[in-house]
C-alpha cells in the first residue's frame, strides 16, 4: 500500500490494512470485501453487453479511423458491420453464429495468425464475452446506436414496492434499482446533516449556528423545501455554482505557457456567478458563452460572456512560431466545447480518425474553423496584460469622468494652438524685459573645472560655433580629441559631478575621460556607446568598478545636456546621469567599487586614451567637486539656453535661435505653459482613469476568415485538405438557413435534439451533489466511457432540463434549461436526503455508492475546505466578484516563474477560495494540495485525494492557524458561557450539530491539556496568537486563547469538518 | 491477524508509538502491514505498492534521479566534439546539412546563419576514453561510470513545449510527468516520504512551471513535492509558533479521537484514510527536518559536493538527493535553472558548468561508494541542443547558440545502464544524427525498463484512451543496457 494513495481508488478499499483500521476504530465488521459478481443477464442488449467488448477489443483496427482500418471490417457503425469482408465472408451474420466469421476467428487458438483479437496487442477475449458474443448473434445480432448518440427520451417512471420513501420520480427511479438488487435505502439523515450539507452544497458555506437553530426549531412540514428556496435564492449560491464551471472554463490569472504573464478576466467570472444568480436558462447561457459577441445587438454582458474561449493559455515565448501557438488555442477550443457540452473527447482527431468514436480528423478540423477566425495572435505580445481583443467595461462613475474628459481634452487642445500661435510675440515682448533687466547665471557651487572652448581654450583645435559661443568639433578619429593634461581629480569615496553639452554624430564615443588604458582602466568617464550614455568609475574592472548605462538611446545630432551625479558611496545607486536635466532610468551591468579610482591619466575631452573617439560638438564641460541636486542640474540645462539671449539676435544661428525659443517656452511662456499643463494633465487623467477600468478578454471574428486546413497528422506546417466550417456527420447537422458561424454552432448544441448536452449537463450537476455522476466518466459518454448506472433516470433528468418539469403546475412552471429547478428537484429528493451511515453490506455490494444505498458524504473542494474554516472562524469575508486577492503564501511559491508575488492586505485575506488569484505556472500551494487543477486546460472532474500533505495544510498553513485563533476567540467572546457551552458551542460553529457527550469530553481534555501548557509557557501563547494579520482583542487572556486555539485546530482537522 | 501483537512490537521499535493503543500507535499498524518500515528497513523485492504489483522485468534500477538541465546546454560545447566546426567558424552553415529544417524566430531573421565552433578544449578521459569539454573535469573524473548518449533529438523547438515534452511525451500541458508515471507504476518504497521529490536551484533563464513536476490527468498523490532549500523543506511541515511537538501530538491525539468516534458512526473507510494521513504528517514532521539537515554530513562529503549548509545551491541538492536515495524516494528531480545562452555562451556555459560539474561528479561517486548507483539510475541533461550557428555575431570569446532539437546529449549512471560508453553519433556540425538516434520515447522506454517497466503496459484511462508515457511510440535502446 502507497502510502500517498488516493483514497476513492479501488485498491484501497480492499486492503487488509483499512480492515484493522476499521477495527481499530470499533467498527464491528473486519471481514473481507469483495466486488459483488453481476447477475448473467438472459437476453443480450447490444449496448450493455456488445459495443463495449468491440471499443475495448477491436476498435483500434476495425473503428472510425480509416487509416488503421483491417480487412475492410467496421465494428462501430451498423451498415458496415454487416457489410461483406474484403476476403468475401460475412463478419456477422444475424441468427447463425456459425457463419460468423468474427466468432471464427476469436475462437482460433491463439498462436493462430488469424486470432483475433491478435495477440500482440495484448488483448485477450474471455470465454463470457466471447459466449455473450455468439449468444448475440444467435438472438438476431440485434443493433443499437451508441446510447449518447441518441436523444434521451422520457421514459416512464417506473413502479416501486415501497411507497412512502420516494418523495419525487427521482427518488423512484433510484429506488427501483435497489429494489431490483435487494437494498433498502437509508432513512433520513439527521436535520443538522441535512443543513450542512444542503448548505455546503449550493452555497459553498456552512450554515450558521442561528440558521442551523432556526431549521430544527422549524416545524412546517416544508421547512426542508423552505430552506432549499433560501440557499437557491442565496447571492453566493452563484458562486458556488461558478466555482466548477471555472474549471470547465480553464479560468486563471496567468496567461500559462512559458513566461505566464498576468491577465484578467474577473469581469467574466463575475457574469458567471451573476448568470447563475439570475438563473439564466442554460441555452442562453451557453450561447452567450460561445458566441455572445455574434449575437444581433450583443449587448456588454453578452460580449463579456463569450470570454468563455479567452480563457485559453497564450504564449509569448521569444522565437515561438505564431502558427503553432495560434493553431493550440484553436485545438483547445474545440476539445473544451466536446468536453464541457457534449461530453466527448475529440482530441485525438487532431492527428488521426478518432479510435473509438465516430469523429474522423476531417470533421475535427471542420469543427476547428468555427473558432480559427479570432482576430489574435498566436504569439500574445504581452505578459502584463490582456492581449486583444479585449472590452475596456467602466463603471458608471468612471463613465462618466470619461465622457468629461473626452469632452474636455479637445478643448484644451484648441486653447494651447492658440497660446502657441502667441508666442512670437509674446517672446520679442519677453526678451526685451530681459535686456533691460541683464541674465543672471544661477548660483551652483562647487564648480572645480569649465572648459566653455571659447576664448580661454582657444588651444583646441577644430572650433565651430556651439550650443553657446563655440564649440569643440570632432570627426570621429583616435588622434583627435582634446588633452586637457592634469585637470581634476575625484576619489570614489569623493561627491562629485561632471557634465558637458553634446551633439552626437556618430552614435559612439567618449564626451570626456580620466582614465587609464585597460586591462585595469583606472579612472572614470562619460561617454555614449550605441547612443546610451555610459559612464564607468574604475579602480580595476570589472571587479571593482561601476557601471551604468541609460535604458534608452539618446537622441543624435541634436544638443543634449549631460551631467553626471555621484554621491561617494560606491554603489551604482548612488550615480545618476541626467539628459537635459532630467535622470534617466539605468542599467547596471557592474556594482561592484571599493577602492580608489584616483589616476594620473591626462583629462582628454572627446577620446579615452586610444578609444572611443568621438564624432561631432562638444561644449561647456563643467566638473564639480560636489553631487548636485537634481534641480541644480535642471537650472544648468535651461540655464544655456538662456545664455543664448546674450548674442546679438541676428548673430544667432539656427540651434541657437531654437535653444532660446526652448527656453522661453519652457520656462518664461506663463499662458503658454499654464494651457500646456492643463492639457498634460486632462490627458494624464484620462490615460490614469483608462488604466483603472478593467478590461476583458472577449471573442471577435475577423473581417476576413483564416482559411482551414487539415494539418497532416497535427502538424500545423504539413496543411492537407482545405475545409471549412461543419459539424460531426454522428450528431444532428446543422439547423439549415442560417449563417455556418460561431453563433449557429452554439444554437446547435443547445437544440432539442442534441443528444448530449443536457445529458452532460445533468449528469455534471449530480456529480456536484452526490460525488459521482450518472456516468462516472463525466467527460466521456463515448465509446470507451462507462455505461450510466441509471440510463432511464439519466435520460429522464435531461429532458426534465431541457423542456422544463413534466410535473409543472400553473403557478410554479419552470422554464426550459431550468438549472434551479434541477438541483431543486435533485436535493428535495428522498435520495439526497439519506443518511451517509456505511453498513457492511453496503460497502461489500455498493462499495462507491453508485446505487446510492446512502446519502452523499464528499470531502469538500479545495476552495471550500478554506472557505469553510474562514466562515467557521468570523474571519470570512463575503464579498461577491471583483480582482482576484492574493492572500498569504510561503515565500518561495513563484521564485521558478521569475514574478514577485505581492501579498495582498486587511480583508483581501479573508475573502473566497474562489477569488484567489490563479497563477498557472504556480498554483496557491493548499488548492493544489487539495486537488484544485491548475486550469491549464479544461478539467470537468477533479480528483479526490488524501494525503497527509493536506494535514499539514490544515494543522500549520497561517490561513487555517489564524482561522483557529479567530474561531477561539469568537467562541471566548459567547457571553455568560461555561467551559462545557463554550465548548459545545465551538463545536456546533464547526459542525452543525451539537457534540456527543465523549465527544465533549475529549473537547474539554484538549482545552485543560494545551491550558497547562501555555500557563507554563506565556511565550509560546503569545507566538501562537501572533500568527495572521488580523489583530486579536487584548481583553483575552493570552493562556486562555491559546489554549481554545487549540481546540479550534483539532475541530478544523476533523474529517467531519472538511466533509459535508 | 493479531494486530494488537503487530501493534506491540512496532510500540517497541519505535519511541513515539510507545503512547497508548489508542493513540498513534494504532494508525501506524497500517505502514507495518504494508511492508513501509522507514528508511532503515526498506527492502528489495519484484513486488511493489504502486499500480504494477509484479514488475514486467527484473528490475536493475529501483530509483532515479534526474537532474534536469533547464535551458538546454550546449551539447557542442559540452559533450560533442566537433573540430570540424571550429575550421568552418564563421561560414555559412551549408544547405545540405541544415536541409530547409525549421529554426525558431530569434535567428530566422538573422542573414547569415555562421558556423561557430567551440572555443572549448575537449580532451579523452577514463579508460573508455570518453571525450568531454575542459568545463567538465569533474565529470570527466568519472567518464568510466557514464553513458553518454550524443544522438538524444526531440520534436518541438520552444522551451516550454520541449520542456513538458522531455517531462511526459507530450507537448501540450496536461499529462503525467516521468516522475509522477513511475510513483504511479512503482509506488513508493518509504511510507515516511512522497515517492516523488522535487529540489529546485539557480536563478534567471528560463521559467520553472509546476507542470515539469506536474501529476496531470493522474491523481494529485503522484505530483512531485517541492522539498525546499529555504523555510520549512516541505509546505507547512512546521507546527505554528507557539505549538510545541508536545502539543501537536496531544492536538492529533484528541482529532483522531474524534475521528475514530466518527468511522464508528459512520463507517466511511475515508474516515480511516484521514486518520492515517494524520499519523503520517506527523512522522513527515519528524524525519524530514532530520533528513534535510546535511550539516551532519562529513566535512569530506561536504567538500566532495561542494555543498554548504544552509545554502541553497544545486551543490546541496545534489547531496540531499543522495540522502532520499539512501531513504529509498523513488523518483528524484533536480531542477537547475540558466543553460539557455543565446549570447554570451562562453561566459554563461563556463559558470553553469562551473555551478554544476562537481556536485553532479560527487553525487555519482557517492553513490557508487555508498553501493547506490548500482539500482539508482542517475540522469543529466536538458531539453534539447543548441545550434551549430552562432545567434547574433560572432565576436572574440562572444557568441550565442539558439535553439536545435535534432540532436544534443544527456548522460545517464548506474541503474543497469552500461558505463563507461559513447552512444549516438553527430554529423560534423553536431546538427543531424548520424547514427543510432534515441528519441525522448525511445529515453523514456529504455528508463522505464531499467525499472522493470514494459513501457506499453503502464497505461492509465483517462478521456476514454490509454495514455502511456511514451505515447503511441518508443523502443528500448538495448545496446546501452549493461
Amino acid at each position: 500500500m502507497l502510502a500517498w494513495r488516493n483514497a476513492k481508488s479501488p485498491m484501497y478499499r480492499t486492503t487488509p490494512f483499512h480492515l484493522v483500521l476499521l477495527a481499530a476504530g470499533s467498527l464491528l465488521f473486519a471481514v473481507s470485501i469483495r466486488a459483488a459478481a453481476p447477475a448473467a443477464p438472459l437476453a443480450v442488449n447490444f449496448g450493455r453487453d456488445i459495443r463495449p467488448i468491440f471499443s475495448e477489443n477491436c476498435f483500434t483496427c476495425h473503428g472510425p479511423d480509416k487509416d488503421k482500418r483491417k480487412a475492410g471490417l467496421r465494428l462501430d457503425m451498423k451498415e458496415d458491420a454487416f457489410k461483406k469482408l474484403d476476403s468475401g465472408g460475412f463478419a456477422i451474420v444475424p441468427g447463425k453464429p456459425d457463419q460468423s466469421r468474427i466468432l471464427a476467428v476469436i475462437t482460433l487458438p491463439p498462436e493462430d495468425d488469424d486470432h483475433m483479437p491478435p495477440t500482440k496487442t495484448g488483448k485477450k477475449l474471455s470465454t463470457a464475452q466471447v459466449d455473450l458474443l455468439r449468444r448475440w448473434i444467435a438472438q438476431g445480432a440485434k443493433w443499437a446506436e451508441h446510447w449518447s448518440y441518441v436523444a434521451p427520451e422520457r421514459f416512464a417512471v417506473p413502479e416501486v414496492r415501497n411507497k412512502k420513501w420516494p418523495r419525487n420520480d427521482v427518488d423512484r427511479f433510484i429506488l427501483a434499482a435497489l429494489e431490483q438488487k435487494g437494498f433498502k435505502p437509508n432513512a433520513e439523515a439527521d436535520r443538522y446533516t441535512l443543513i450542512r450539507r444542503l448548505s455546503l452544497d449550493l452555497i459553498g458555506l456552512p450554515p450558521t449556528v442561528q440558521e442551523v437553530d432556526d431549521f430544527i426549531a422549524d416545524k412546517s412540514p416544508n421547512a426542508y423545501e423552505k430552506l432549499v428556496e433560501r440557499l437557491l435564492a442565496s447571492p453566493h449560491f452563484g458562486e458556488r455554482l461558478a466555482l466548477a464551471w471555472l474549471d470547465q472554463a480553464r479560468y486563471a490569472d496567468t496567461s500559462g505557457y512559458h513566461f505566464d504573464g498576468f491577465r484578467q478576466m474577473h469581469l467574466w467570472r463575475d457574469w458567471v456567478i451573476q448568470a447563475f444568480n439570475d438563473n439564466k436558462p442554460f441555452d442562453q447561457f451557453t450561447i452567450e458563452q460561445l458566441a455572445g459577441d455574434l449575437l444581433p445587438d450583443a449587448t456588454i454582458e453578452q460580449k463579456i460572456a463569450s470570454g468563455f474561449h479567452r480563457n485559453v493559455m497564450t504564449n509569448d515565448e521569444g522565437g515561438a512560431d505564431p502558427e503553432e501557438y495560434l493553431a493550440k488555442y484553436v485545438v483547445d477550443r474545440v476539445s473544451t466545447t466536446a468536453q464541457v457540452w457534449l461530453g466527448t473527447t475529440v482530441g485525438c482527431a487532431e492527428c488521426h480518425d478518432h479510435k473509438y468514436d465516430p469523429i474522423s480528423t476531417k470533421e475535427f478540423y471542420q469543427f476547428y474553423a468555427f473558432f480559427h477566425s479570432v482576430p489574435e495572435k498566436g504569439l500574445d505580445g504581452t505578459r502584463v496584460r490582456n492581449p486583444a481583443p479585449v472590452l475596456k467595461v467602466p463603471s458608471p462613475d468612471q463613465g462618466s469622468r470619461l465622457i468629461r474628459l473626452i469632452d474636455l481634452i479637445p478643448k484644451a487642445e484648441k486653447t494651447l494652438a492658440d497660446r502657441e500661435g502667441e508666442l512670437p510675440k509674446e517672446q520679442e515682448v519677453w526678451e526685451k524685459e530681459l535686456q533691460k533687466q541683464g541674465i543672471q547665471e544661477p548660483k551652483i557651487d562647487g564648480l572645480v573645472k569649465a572648459l566653455s572652448f571659447d576664448e580661454a581654450d582657444s588651444a583646441a583645435t577644430n572650433r565651430v560655433a556651439g550650443k553657446i559661443g563655440q564649440a569643440l568639433q570632432l570627426r570621429g578619429s583616435t588622434n583627435e580629441f582634446f588633452d586637457v593634461g592634469r585637470a581634476v581629480s575625484f576619489e570614489n569615496t569623493n561627491a562629485f559631478s561632471y557634465g558637458a553639452w553634446v551633439k552626437l554624430h556618430g552614435k559612439t564615443g567618449a564626451v570626456l575621460s580620466k582614465m587609464e588604458e585597460g586591462p585595469g582602466y583606472r579612472g572614470f568617464d562619460l561617454l555614449l556607446n550605441d547612443a546610451k550614455a555610459e559612464v564607468h568609475l574604475v579602480n580595476k574592472f570589472p571587479d571593482n568598478a561601476i557601471k551604468v548605462v541609460t535604458k534608452d538611446a539618446l537622441p543624435t545630432n541634436t544638443w543634449l545636456h549631460l551631467m553626471v551625479s555621484y554621491d561617494g558611496s560606491n554603489k551604482a545607486g548612488g550615480l545618476r546621469i541626467f539628459v537635459d536635466g532630467k535622470s534617466r532610468p539605468l542599467d547596471t551591468p557592474t556594482d561592484k567599487l571599493s577602492a580608489s579610482i584616483r589616476t594620473e591619466a591626462p583629462l582628454l575631452i572627446g577620446s579615452r586614451i586610444k578609444a572611443f573617439p568621438f564624432n561631432g560638438l562638444i561644449d561647456d564641460v563643467r566638473f564639480y567637486s560636489r553631487r548636485l541636486k537634481s534641480e541644480e542640474v535642471a537650472s544648468l540645462a535651461a540655464h544655456a539656453n538662456l545664455l543664448i539671449a546674450r548674442i546679438a539676435a541676428d548673430k544667432r544661428t539656427d540651434d541657437q535661435k531654437s535653444g532660446l525659443k526652448d527656453y522661453f517656452r519652457q520656462y518664461a511662456a506663463t499662458n503658454f505653459i499654464t494651457a500646456q499643463t492643463r492639457l498634460a494633465r486632462l490627458r494624464k487623467d484620462k490615460d490614469e482613469l483608462m488604466e483603472q477600468i478593467p478590461d476583458t478578454m472577449v471573442m471577435d471574428e475577423l473581417e476576413k476568415p483564416r482559411e482551414t486546413f487539415i494539418f497532416t497528422r497535427g502538424n500545423f506546417q504539413s496543411k492537407g485538405e482545405k475545409v471549412s466550417a461543419g459539424t460531426p456527420a454522428v450528431w444532428p447537422p446543422l439547423p439549415k438557413n442560417q449563417p455556418t458561424n460561431r453563433l449557429s454552432l452554439a444554437r446547435w448544441i443547445v437544440a432539442t435534439n442534441q443528444p448530449l448536452t443536457a445529458r452532460v449537463t445533468v449528469n455534471r450537476y449530480w456529480g456536484m451533489l452526490f460525488g459521482t455522476g450518472l456516468v462516472k466518466t463525466a467527460n466521456d459518454f463515448g465509446s470507451q466511457g462507462d455505461r450510466p448506472s441509471h440510463p432511464e433516470l439519466l435520460d429522464w433528468l435531461a429532458c426534465e432540463l431541457m423542456q422544463g418539469a413534466a410535473s409543472a403546475t400553473a403557478e410554479a412552471k419552470p422554464h426550459e434549461w431550468d438549472v434551479k429547478h434541477l438541483l431543486r428537484l435533485l436535493v428535495t429528493s428522498a435520495t439526497y436526503r439519506q443518511s451517509a451511515v456505511i453498513t457492511k453490506e453496503k460497502l461489500e455490494r455498493d462499495p462507491y455508492n453508485r446505487l446510492l444505498t446512502r446519502g452523499p458524504r464528499v470531502r469538500l473542494d479545495a476552495e471550500i475546505v478554506r472557505d469553510n474554516a474562514l466562515a467557521i472562524s468570523g474571519l470570512l469575508n463575503a464579498k461577491i466578484g471583483g480582482p482576484s486577492v492574493k492572500p498569504y503564501q510561503p515565500p518561495g511559491i513563484w521564485d521558478g516563474t521569475d514574478h514577485k508575488y505581492e501579498q495582498s492586505k486587511g480583508a483581501d485575506l479573508y475573502r473566497r477560495g474562489m477569488y484567489v488569484f490563479w497563477k498557472r505556472a504556480a498554483h496557491y500551494p493548499s488548492f493544489q494540495t487539495f486537488d484544485a487543477p491548475s486550469r491549464e486546460t479544461c478539467t470537468l472532474q477533479r480528483p479526490r485525494t488524501s494525503t497527509p500533505l493536506q494535514s499539514l495544510v490544515v494543522m500549520n498553513d497561517p490561513v487555517y492557524v489564524e482561522a483557529a485563533r479567530a474561531f477561539a476567540t469568537r467562541v471566548l467572546q459567547q457571553r455568560g458561557l461555561n467551559l462545557e457551552e463554550q465548548l459545545a458551542f465551538a463545536f456546533r460553529l464547526a459542525l452543525a450539530r451539537p457534540p456527543e457527550k465523549k465527544e465533549l469530553a475529549v473537547l474539554e481534555k484538549t482545552y485543560r491539556e494545551q491550558r497547562a501548557n501555555f500557563a507554563q509557557d506565556k511565550k509560546a501563547a503569545e507566538d501562537l496568537l501572533s500568527v495572521g494579520e488580523s489583530p486579536r482583542p487584548k481583553d483575552i487572556d493570552a493562556v486562555e486563547l491559546a489554549a481554545m486555539t487549540g481546540v479550534a485546530n483539532v475541530l478544523l482537522n476533523l474529517n467531519e469538518t472538511i466533509t459535508r | 491477524m493479531n494486530w494488537i501483537e503487530d501493534l506491540n512490537t512496532l510500540a517497541s521499535r519505535r519511541a513515539f508509538l510507545a503512547r497508548s493503543s489508542t493513540g498513534l500507535g494504532a494508525l501506524a499498524l497500517g505502514s507495518l502491514l504494508n511492508g513501509k518500515l522507514g528508511a532503515a528497513e526498506t527492502k528489495p523485492s519484484a513486488k511493489t505498492s504502486g499500480i504494477i504489483k509484479t514488475l514486467h522485468f527484473a528490475p536493475k534500477a529501483k530509483r532515479v534521479i534526474y537532474l534536469f538541465m533547464s535551458g538546454a546546454p550546449s551539447h557542442i560545447d559540452l559533450f560533442d566534439p566537433k573540430p570540424k566546426l571550429k575550421e568552418l567558424t564563421n561560414t555559412e552553415l551549408p544547405a545540405s546539412v541544415r536541409m530547409g529544417q525549421r529554426i525558431t524566430g530569434m535567428t530566422s531573421g538573422q542573414k547569415q546563419l555562421l558556423c561557430v565552433g567551440s572555443p572549448f578544449e575537449f580532451k579523452r578521459h577514463g579508460k573508455c576514453g570518453m571525450e568531454l569539454s575542459e568545463l567538465l573535469p569533474n565529470i570527466g573524473k568519472i567518464a568510466d561510470d557514464l553513458c553518454l548518449i550524443r544522438s538524444m533529438h526531440t520534436e518541438p523547438i520552444n522551451h516550454d513545449p520541449a520542456v513538458t515534452f522531455f517531462a511526459t511525451g507530450n507537448q501540450q500541458p496536461g499529462r503525467p510527468v516521468m516522475g509522477s508515471w513511475i510513483t504511479y507504476g512503482l509506488g513508493s518504497e518509504n511510507a515516511n516520504l512522497p515517492g516523488y521529490i522535487v529540489l529546485l536551484s539557480g536563478s534567471g533563464g528560463q521559467p520553472l512551471q509546476a507542470r515539469y513536476w506536474g501529476n496531470g490527468f493522474l491523481p494529485g498523490d503522484y505530483q512531485g513535492v517541492q522539498f525546499r532549500g529555504a523555510g520549512d523543506a516541505v509546505l507547512y511541515l512546521s507546527n505554528p509558533k507557539g505549538i510545541t511537538t508536545k502539543s501537536r501530538l496531544q492536538l492529533i491525539d484528541s482529532m483522531q479521537e474524534l475521528n475514530r468516534r466518527q468511522l464508528g458512526v459512520i463507517g466511511d473507510p475515508d474516515i480511516a484514510t484521514h486518520i492515517e494521513n494524520y499519523e503520517l504528517a506527523y512522522r513527515m514532521q519528524t524525519s524530514v527536518p532530520d533528513l534535510m539537515d546535511i550539516s551532519k554530513e562529513s566535512k569530506a562529503t561536504l567538500e566532495a559536493y561542494g555543498a554548504e549548509p544552509g545554502k541553497a545551491s544545486f551543490a546541496n541538492n545534489c547531496l540531499l538527493a543522495r540522502r532520499l536515495a539512501e531513504r529509498g524516494v523513488r523518483f528524484i528531480q533536480l531542477c537547475h535553472r540558466d543553460w539557455d545562452h543565446h549570447s554570451d555562451l562562453p561566459k554563461g556555459i563556463r559558470t553553469q558548468a562551473k555551478n554544476t560539474d562537481q556536485a553532479s561528479a560527487a553525487l555519482v561517486a557517492d553513490l557508487k561508494q555508498r553501493g547506490l548507483l548500482d539500482d539508482t539510475l542517475v540522469i543529466w541533461g536538458g531539453e534539447f541542443g543548441r545550434t551549430s550557428y552562432s545567434q547574433g555575431e560572432i565576436k572574440k570569446d562572444n557568441f550565442g547558440r539558439d535553439h536545435h532539437p535534432r540532436c544534443f546529449s544527456i548522460w545517464m549512471a548506474g541503474g543497469g545502464i552500461k558505463p563507461g560508453m559513447t552512444y549516438g553519433a553527430t554529423d560534423d556540425f553536431a546538427y543531424n544524427i548520424t547514427e543510432n538516434p534515441v528519441h525522448v520515447h525511445d529515453f523514456h522506454a529504455t528508463m522505464m525498463h531499467l525499472l522493470g517497466i514494459e513501457h506499453t503496459k503502464l497505461t492509465y484511462r483517462f478521456e476514454g484512451r490509454d495514455y502511456r508515457l511514451t505515447d503511441v511510440a518508443g523502443e528500448v535502446v538495448r545496446e546501452i543496457l549493461a
